[in-house]
């Protein structure tokens, strides 16, 4: 079916239901006027013939039949009528218009049947003798009750149909105009009817496109009116509907995007659907290119790979662990859970992915403090427990050997203690610095360096080597002087120990910038390699295990250091080139205002 | 034939990604091993090499099921054959991280040899490649996949220059020869995993432009 406007189809309508009205009207007066006129002719001929038919009756009786046609004539010249007396044989004996001799036998028309049978007859048709569409009334001529003839009357009708045809001109004319007017009648009603009706399509138009902002203009038309209001209500609720929406979208985006948790949304044909920034960059991948790709092509990762999957085979959510490799690995703790619609349907998986190589290097520390604890303590005990039984099975009676054996025990004991002290400290430093319990003081870094310098003297001694003290006696800085002297004695004793003999080892002071003083412990030993610096201040991290214990270290020395320095709310840092020496250095504060720690530059 | 269920090339595509994910994974790791001397690394590679044989043959059968099928358009057949040699080039870039892994336990951890940073810049140029190479793969990137080709005369000079490197120390070191050679079969496996990563993409090029690069760009040299 063809779609048409609803203007076109009112009009058209309208239309045609006022043109078929007049056409049917037109018809129905023609056939009316068509047929009074008819009526008053056929009258106007029988009353001729009834005007004739005494005369002609009295001819017949007296049998004067001669001048009859004559008669005929004159009468039918006068009264523009023709007039024809037929026999009931049908023989014409007078005509007005013609020579009744050559005329053909008249007894088969039917209005002569009509008046031969007795009837007053009127009949219309084409005049082969007048070549003329023309009406005829025929009566029957009497006598004693006997029809002896027929008298007949005829005018040609042509002026009957020219008359009609001018009326019927005169009405097509005149419907003419009243269709022409109708039709802009019904063009404007039409119009009117369907204008609001197309104002609120427009409306409803503007609203499909968004603009719900938009109220439609009430029309004067009740249902139209009711319409349009009923329409106004549904875009100010679908308005506040998307408002809402739009919120709590925003809201998730936000929520999303801030969280530092990396989020991920795969659907169950593993393509990404959704993917927050933490995402994005933990993996370092393209929001914009990843979006929609499976996972194989957006995340090159199998160990996450292997888990969407996983997470889309179960029900239950599922944890695990992925690791990234780029330049150095990371350690990501993923969460997946199914993605289920309103129908319970699983849409996709979602995977929550935190980066927990951070606490994995802690706890790896933690680990390897407690393993190295328990090796390093292991180690003296061992030692000892070997030369004591040795002693027992028989040695301790050999008196030399009973005095060496002895040596070695009270070393290794001596070494365990050095230990337990080491850690001690550590603990204590470490708790102290926790519950703020050590207290700082402003004091002389000079005479901190001077004591420190005096208590590794001995041990330079031994290896010819000197010790340059330079600072300023007058800086001062926060500090817990035994604490500060104990960290000075560790640096200054490490960089004795991995120097070479007669080298040189530099401790000065300086004030720094932004009211600090930097100690500086300076060797020219071996140096460490850079991969080993960030580890170096952890408890019991060694270079060389071998050479560091046959040095006598406990291998908690710099982290001592270490949290020395922190508890002055100061930082301890290194630098180092193989082969060149190292520096150490203290940074120490020089007043409590500072609320914050510093920290490493 | 296996009995595993038949499959398309989209999920032929995706297992061919999935086994260069993998083996990205482990060139990574093993230029980490050779970077921090890291033991536990190299070991996880070598480990993970039997992975990446298993998912290279799961994919060769893969590719000779569909081609068996018979009646694929053009472009499928030359995918297909494409993901059959991109397939083999990437299972020996994962035997050759497997062994750069075997000659860093060999160097060994605690070892004073200091690793010459050129080694280092070697390696870095290599992992650009091979990831530039995977990218090409998945974006099927044929204007990405020539600039892989390009690069790889880069890598070839600077392993030449290694060589030149390792034999001037082993002239000036000669009891550190058994190290330094072990530094020098690195830069190769190196310079080899460059070439890989350079057919794969000369793959992407066949299979996107349907023009067979490998022999052209090699003359230009």
């Amino acid at each position: 079916m063809r779609i048409k406007r609803l203007f076109w189809q009112l009009f058209t309508s309208n239309f045609l239901i006022i043109f078929l009205a007049l056409l049917a009207f037109t018809f129905v007066i023609t056939l009316t006027i068509e047929s009074i006129l008819m009526h008053r002719v056929s009258d106007d001929l029988e009353a001729r013939a009834q005007l004739l038919h005494e005369d002609i009756t009295q001819r017949f009786a007296s049998d004067r039949l001669d001048d009859l046609d004559a008669l005929c004539d004159d009468l039918g010249r006068r009264s523009q009528t023709r007039i024809t007396v037929i026999l009931p044989d049908g023989r014409v004996i007078a005509d007005s218009e013609h020579d009744p001799r050559s005329m053909d036998n008249h007894r088969s028309r039917p209005e002569v049947q009509g008046a031969l049978g007795g009837r007053v007859s009127t009949s219309t048709r084409f005049s082969a003798t007048l070549e003329l569409s023309t009406m005829y009334a025929a009566i029957p001529l009497r006598r004693h009750g006997r029809v002896f003839g027929v008298l007949r009357t005829a005018v040609p009708v042509q002026t009957v149909e020219t008359s009609i045809r001018s009326i019927q001109w005169q009405i097509a004319l005149g419907g003419l105009g009243i269709t022409f007017l109708a039709g802009l009648m019904s063009l404007l009603i039409s119009r009117r009817i369907t204008r609001p009706i197309e104002e609120m399509k427009d409306g409803a138009r503007r609203f499909a496109d968004g603009e719900l902002g938009f109220r439609l203009p009430l029309p004067r038309t009740d249902e139209l009116r009711d319409l349009a209001r009923v329409m106004n209500t549904m875009a100010e609720q679908l308005q506040d509907r998307i408002s809402v929406i739009v919120q709590q979208h925003s809201q998730q985006d936000a929520v999303l995007s801030s969280m530092i948790e990396g989020v991920l949304a795969f659907d169950t044909e593993e393509r990404l659907i959704n993917i927050n920034n933490s995402a994005a960059e933990l993996l370092n991948i393209d929001p914009e290119k990843a979006l929609g790709r499976s996972i194989q092509e957006a995340v090159r990762n199998v160990g996450l790979q292997h888990f969407v999957e996983h997470a889309l085979s179960t029900d239950h959510a599922i944890e695990g662990y992925i690791t990234l490799v780029d330049t150095k690995e990371r350690f990501l703790q993923a969460h997946g859970s199914t993605l289920k619609d309103t129908s319970d349907t699983v849409i996709g998986v979602l995977v929550v992915l935190n980066d927990v190589t951070e606490l994995r290097t802690l706890e790896n520390v933690r680990k390897d403090f407690v393993a190295n604890v328990s090796h390093e303590l292991k180690t003296p005990i061992t030692s000892i427990k070997g030369f004591v039984e040795t002693l027992l099975d028989g040695a301790m009676h050999d008196k030399d050997d009973a005095a060496r054996f002895l040596s070695i025990v009270s070393k290794q004991a001596d070494r365990l203690n050095a230990i337990i002290e080491d850690l001690l400290s550590l603990s204590r430093i470490e708790q102290g610095s926790e519950r703020e319990e050590i207290t700082l003081v402003t004091g002389s870094v000079y005479d901190a360096m001077v004591s420190a310098v005096q208590s590794c003297s001995h041990d330079a001694d031994a290896k010819s080597i000197t010790l340059h003290l330079d600072g300023d006696e007058a800086l001062r800085a926060l500090m817990n002087p035994p604490l500060l002297e104990q960290a000075l004695v560790n640096l200054i004793g490490n960089a004795i120990k991995y120097s070479e003999e007669s080298k040189d080892v530099w401790v000065s002071a300086q004030l720094g910038d932004k009211d600090t003083v930097t100690i500086m412990v300076r060797d020219e030993g071996c140096g460490i390699e850079a991969e080993h610096l960030p580890r170096l201040f952890e408890r019991f991290y060694r270079i060389d295990k071998a050479r560091s214990r046959k040095m006598g270290g406990t291998g908690l020395g710099l982290a001592i250091v270490k949290h020395i320095a922190q508890a002055h709310r100061g930082f301890v840092e290194v630098q180092s080139t193989p082969g060149q020496g190292s520096v150490f250095t203290i940074v120490l504060r020089t007043t409590i205002d500072r609320d914050d720690d510093l920290e490493v530059a | 034939m296996t009995d595993r269920p038949a499959i398309n090339s989209e999920q032929l595509k995706r297992r061919i990604l999935s086994l260069s994910a993998l083996v990205e994974e482990n060139a990574r790791r093993c230029v980490i091993a050779i970077r921090q001397r890291d033991r536990e690394a190299a070991e996880r590679v070598i480990a993970s090499d039997k992975d990446v044989d298993r998912l290279e043959i799961a994919i060769e059968e893969d590719c000779v099921h569909l081609l068996m099928l018979g009646g694929l358009p053009k472009e499928e057949i030359r995918l297909i054959v494409a993901i059959l040699k991109i397939n083999s080039d990437l299972e020996r870039i994962g035997d050759l991280s497997a062994n750069i892994a075997r000659r860093v336990l060999n160097i060994g951890e605690h070892d004073q040899l200091v690793l010459p940073n050129e080694l280092m810049i070697l390696a870095e140029r290599t992992m650009t490649m091979v990831r530039l190479s995977l990218d090409s793969l998945v974006g099927m990137d044929a204007a990405g996949a020539r600039d892989v080709c390009a690069a790889d005369s880069e890598v070839d000079a600077l392993h030449r220059e290694m060589h030149d490197l390792v034999r001037n120390r082993i002239q000036e070191n000669p009891e550190q020869t058994e190290r330094l050679l072990n530094v020098l079969a690195i830069s190769r496996h190196l310079e080899r995993i460059a070439d890989y990563a350079t057919n794969i993409a000369e793959n992407v090029v066949y299979v996107q432009e349907e023009k067979i690069i490998r022999h052209h760009h090699r003359a230009e040299r």
